[in-house]
């Protein structure tokens, strides 16, 4: 059995979180394609999910291929992926899974992400405005500006989750 | 160049130095971090992915064996790395050896 649901997230934390609820009711995630989630019907809590940021889609970079075989001989399983983002999960029995576990590693995770974010953002923003500039109708300089909207919201999201992540780090190692 | 040698390492570096005492490839830390800390670091693959790029890097650690090129990429610790690796032992025991003569009270 199969099932698909269209959704959107800002913050890939909760979209991690959404897949392994449906994960225990038991839909296991096939595939991603432009936020289009196919789910298969499976054994509830089977698998735990997982995402990561890759450096670029892996037809051009070698790097993100071979993340994705370090991943795999890690004992996670690729699931899927849409834009930069890879999917993988591993199986509950080989304990919690968590791509990332140390405040380090998750910082730049996050930098990476509102990096990433934060250029599509003003990429449209710096269009709109040079499409205002040049007189071109307003219809296309108000699409450039909405769409660059959610990035710079994921992207100021994202600067938030970096400053959480350092701010124990007087503390901790 | 910064002299870094007092700088502590974080938990899961001087782990992964550990471990690499001996050949091993990403699953076999993983797994070894794992059991030397009985399970208390889980490390995530995503964390390990970074650190071993940032210590191969570093010269701390090298690929090791004839699959080096391959999925079952297997690292060792180099000169350097055990040099790193002795200095942090070198300051936990100060550290525990504080720590036992003032908390404990065992002067």
């Amino acid at each position: 059995m199969i099932m698909k649901r269209t959704k959107w997230f800002f913050d890939h934390e909760k979209e991690e979180k959404w897949l392994n609820e449906m994960g225990k009711d038991g839909w296991q995630l096939k595939k991603v394609k432009a936020r289009r989630y196919t789910f298969e019907r499976g054994k509830p809590g089977s698998h735990e999910y997982g995402m990561l940021l890759l450096d670029a889609v892996p037809a051009l970079s070698r790097n993100s291929r071979s993340y994705i075989d370090f991943m795999e001989s890690s004992g996670a399983e690729y699931v899927s992926r849409c834009f930069r983002w890879a999917y993988f999960r591993r199986e509950t029995d080989q304990g919690p899974f968590r791509v990332y576990t140390d405040r380090d590693s998750l910082h730049s995770h996050y930098r990476r992400v509102a990096m990433m974010n934060g250029l599509i953002g003003v990429a449209n923003v710096t269009i709109a405005l040079s499409n205002l500039e040049r007189g071109i109708e307003i219809g296309w300089v108000l699409s450039n500006a909405i769409v660059s909207l959610p990035f710079l919201w994921a992207a100021y999201l994202y600067v938030g989750k970096m400053r959480k992540a350092k701010k124990d780090e007087a503390l901790y190692e | 160049m910064e002299n870094r040698d007092s700088q502590p390492l974080t938990e899961a570096a001087y782990y992964i130095l550990l471990a690499l005492h001996e050949p091993r490839h990403g699953y076999g830390i993983m797994q070894t971090v794992r059991e030397m800390s009985r399970e208390r670091v889980n490390m995530g693959p995503g964390t390990l992915y970074g650190a071993l790029k940032n210590m191969t890097e570093k010269g701390w650690i090298e690929p090791f064996g004839p699959e080096s090129e391959s999925r079952k990429k297997e690292y060792s610790i180099t000169d350097e790395g055990r040099r790193i690796a002795a200095a942090e032992l070198e300051r936990l025991q100060e550290l525990a050896a504080e720590g036992v003569k003032i908390i404990l009270g065992s002067g």
